[in-house]
């Protein structure tokens, strides 16, 4: 007497087919998304990327302080570890400039190295010194590493 | 007679068992990230896309021009676009020198650039679009090229508008 002695004959080729169907629909395309998907919160140990003080010589006068990001995905593959998303947070001294910052991805260049130029724009409308200070964040589906240097 | 008949009993019993182990792991829940997702960075293929001088912007003092341009990018096989765009345009000569910056408030300045998402186009999401400017004289002449770095591979089409 074994354990198959105690399956139906019914059940077992109910099994069988169920798993011919799942191999079948594996072998097939199948589409990932929802929570299949892991993501990363990227950003360095820093409080702060950048500090830059810009200074205005009165109202109307107009400066720019450009940096880039690199982000590094921990994966060597071509064209792996996309970064979906691009934020900051930034903070500046109140009192002289008011200070807006633009965002543009670069080319790609190199593996899966990607990079952005970050403009900071300070309007003045008084003369005297602005600094600011900066934080980014990448939304990535790999982990990796983000240095900015001035550009 | 067959050969399951003359295999152990408990050793057909053992396999389904372990076959159904395995397919529920294979077809379960398994994340994906890192090396399993890839993107694409897509160009129409040309050295430029666009090149020419700005037609005079109307309303303005002579010799301030303006350009726009709208930028589709159609994923080949998505359900969503995901996606940015990159711009390369540069004023009289490519060189990094004369390379033009993105700028917001272009329009109270001078040889910039700006642009911004395109809405949807009734709802279809395998096209992704911007809507770009390019701002500057009317003399000197300009090069665009545009990429678009994206969750699948995906077409560019560059349209004056």
């Amino acid at each position: 007497m074994s354990r198959v002695d105690f399956l139906p004959e019914e059940e077992l080729s109910n099994r069988l087919l169920e798993l011919r169907k799942n191999l079948d629909e594996i072998k097939t395309l199948q589409f990932i998304g929802s929570d299949m998907v892991r993501n990363y919160l990227v950003s360095s140990a820093d409080q702060w990327d950048t500090t830059s003080s810009t200074s205005g010589s009165g109202a109307g006068a107009v400066a720019f302080h450009d940096y880039r990001l690199t982000f590094t995905p921990d994966t060597d593959n071509v064209l792996a570890g996309a970064a979906y998303q691009f934020d900051y947070v930034f903070d500046h001294t109140v009192g002289n400039a008011d200070v807006s910052i633009s965002i543009c991805r670069e080319k790609i260049t190199s593996g899966n190295i990607q990079t952005w130029l970050i403009r900071l724009r300070l309007s003045f409308f008084a003369a005297g010194t602005t600094t600011t200070t900066i934080k980014f964040y990448l939304f990535a589906s790999s982990p990796g590493t983000i240095s900015v240097v001035d550009a | 007679m067959s050969r399951v008949d003359d295999l152990p009993s408990n050793t057909i019993a053992n396999i389904i068992k372990d076959l159904e182990a395995f397919v529920r792991e294979v077809k379960g829940k398994q994340f994906i990230g890192l090396d399993s997702i890839l993107y694409s960075q897509n160009d129409s293929g040309a050295s430029y896309d666009w090149t020419g001088t700005l037609p005079q912007s109307p309303g303005e003092a002579a010799g301030i021009g303006s350009r726009g341009f709208m930028i589709e990018s159609t994923a080949d096989n998505d359900r969503y676009l995901f996606g940015d765009l990159v711009h390369e345009v540069y004023i009289n000569s490519i060189s990094p020198s004369n390379k033009l910056n993105f700028d917001p408030s272009v329009f109270n300045s001078f040889n910039g650039v700006f642009f911004w998402d395109a809405p949807l186009l009734s709802d279809n999401g395998v096209i992704k679009r911007w809507i770009f400017i390019i701002r500057g004289n009317t003399t000197s002449t300009y090069f665009a090229k545009f990429y678009t770095i994206t969750s699948s591979p995906a077409d560019i089409t560059v349209t004056l508008i």
